[in-house]
């Protein structure tokens, strides 16, 4: 009832297209799905960049407990891998 | 719309950008596929999940800010304040996606139906100018670092150059005269500058370079690859400069009324010229490389590409054969260049994108300064402030606006933003990976090899590599 109240266009008919405009639910509420989508934004390259930090530091540790050279003779492959 | 030649014109002309938009999709395919090729085999799978990844990063960067950029700073800063765009703004009814007209605006049936895939085919433009840059710092860039700058050139500087140079009332176009019809400069020259800016502060990869200097040879792992990436660019290009056209507009400046295509400028042209030069350019860029490069097919491939971007700022209005020699020469040179970048100055291209975009870009630029002068530019959107004018009041293209123009989508947009983004991530060590997994390779660790029923053949760079890994270099 409540996202109806919100997002609902009020559009029962096509008839007469002309008079109308936006097809889309949420006419009026664009500012607050905006806010969503770029608090989102931003908040994914932070978390990216955190992530990304990690997971780099454990494969160099990775690399060098198991001796950089070793990996790069690419032999056996496996244990190269997470 | 309740006459059925404005639907057809405007129905049409929605139809005309859905198809470039998805002919230019092409291009991104064509750059992951080519970048994937000229990556080593142990970091096949991030590079192409560092450039599938810039499509949505640039795409919603380029819904909240990309569009509005476009139409609000095209007078700013010497013609102007901002100019109002309520139908660019994301939270503008025109944004909202399925609109029938209806409303205040008097304009409003017809943005309803173009603005999103007007939208669409400058983001198309803004993927490329990202994916442009995503070669050149292959292989040595952190991922998350290079999503920074693929929003940075995606959606802010590309566009705002495009607002300044590729719109009729951008300051550029009014005041310089600047003239570049299909983006050699506002596309091509500033993702080279920002390509360039970057890898001089990241540096080469690990071993690139011998210890009197001597370039080392690191060998793409698929080289076929390479050259299917680089057709898929060529097939995309066709969408991109019908993307760039708009397809139906009434160009009379008198009483009258006359209907042709026009270029991004609303000046005339007609698919068919854009046809004869695409294709011209492309055949001058792949001869000279050819020759040039003693036909090698990296650079022959790349020389192709560098004939049309050398030649697509005035392709809307050179010869066939002009736009065949201003290719060849582009292009040809390109390949000399990036060998100066390289040897002379020790830079780390993988791609040659810093030569084939950048050089080819500016250079195209400039050489339609000189052959278009005189030609107008645009209508004026305001009296005298052109540098120089045509009989008739238009402002007039030049060389001077060309080499300065050529110079701000270089250095200014391109080179300056992305140098200092680069050293800012540089001193929070967030520019590039741990050594050991630069040496190890991206995907060794996450992805493991792409290729694992095949065994690994030994180049003659890996045992440079080792010997950094040995000692610790």
């Amino acid at each position: 009832m409540l996202i109806s109240t919100v997002f609902g266009t009020g559009l029962t008919t096509f008839n007469n297209p002309s008079t109308i405009g936006p097809l889309y639910p949420g006419v009026g509420v664009e500012w607050l799905l905006v806010i969503i989508v770029f608090v989102a934004w931003l908040a994914w390259h932070i978390y990216q960049l955190r992530d990304e930090t990690k997971q780099l530091k454990k494969e160099a540790e990775h690399f060098q407990k198991l001796g950089l050279e070793k990996v790069m003779n690419r032999k056996p492959h496996r244990d190269t891998m997470q | 719309m309740s006459s059925l030649p404005d639907a057809l014109n405007v129905i049409f002309t929605e139809a005309y950008y859905w198809v470039t938009v998805v002919m230019m999709f092409l291009i991104h395919v064509g750059f992951c596929t080519y970048e994937v090729g000229v990556a080593r085999r142990k970091n096949a799978m991030t590079v192409v999940m560092k450039n599938t990844m810039l499509i949505p990063l640039v795409t919603v960067t380029f819904y909240f800010f990309g569009w509005w950029v476009y139409f609000a700073f095209s007078n700013v800063p010497f013609n102007g304040g901002f100019i109002d765009a309520p139908f660019a703004l994301p939270w503008g009814e025109l944004m909202g996606g399925p609109h029938m007209g209806g409303g205040a605006d008097g304009n409003a049936p017809v943005w309803a139906r173009l603005n999103g895939v007007f939208w669409a085919a400058f983001l198309l433009f803004s993927w490329t100018t990202a994916s442009i840059v995503s070669g050149a710092v292959m292989e040595r860039i952190r991922t998350g670092a290079f999503f920074i700058f693929a929003v940075l050139v995606g959606s802010f500087t590309w566009i705002l150059d495009a607002a300044w140079g590729w719109n009729p009332a951008g300051w550029m176009v009014q005041i310089m005269g600047y003239h570049d019809a299909y983006a050699s400069g506002v596309v091509h020259a500033i993702a080279g500058g920002s390509a360039l800016a970057i890898i001089i502060v990241l540096g080469p990869r690990i071993g690139k370079f011998g210890p009197n200097g001597e370039v080392r040879n690191i060998l793409p792992h698929n080289p076929w690859l390479v050259t299917i990436g680089l057709f898929l660019i060529f097939t995309g290009f066709w969408g991109f400069y019908a993307a760039c056209n708009i397809p139906i507009f009434d160009i009379d400046g008198t009483d009258g009324v006359f209907y042709s295509a026009t270029n991004i400028y609303l000046m005339p042209t007609t698919l068919s010229g854009i046809t004869f030069n695409f294709i011209l350019s492309l055949s001058g860029g792949l001869m000279a490389t050819y020759i040039v490069s003693k036909g090698n097919p990296f650079w022959t491939y790349s020389g192709g590409l560098c004939g049309i971007i050398s030649a697509s700022a005035g392709n809307d209005l050179y010869h066939p054969i002009i736009a065949f020699g201003v290719g060849a020469i582009g292009a040809g040179s390109a390949y000399y260049v990036h060998n100066i970048l390289e040897r002379r100055f020790k830079i780390d291209d993988p791609v040659g994108a810093v030569a084939v975009h950048g050089w080819g870009g500016f250079f195209g630029t400039v050489v339609a300064g000189f052959i278009l002068w005189g030609y107008p530019a645009a209508n004026p959107t305001s009296e005298g402030v052109a540098w120089f004018a045509t009989a008739e009041g238009a402002p007039m293209i030049n060389p001077l606006g060309n080499v300065l123009g050529a110079f701000i989508m270089f250095w200014v947009l391109g080179f300056v933003p992305c140098y200092l983004v680069a050293r800012l991530l540089k001193y929070f060590n967030m520019l590039r990976v741990p050594r050991e997994v630069e040496l190890a390779g991206y995907d060794t660790y996450k992805y493991g090899d792409p290729y694992p029923y095949f065994p690994h053949e030994e180049t003659e760079f890996e045992p440079v590599e080792r010997d950094h890994a040995k000692d610790g270099r």
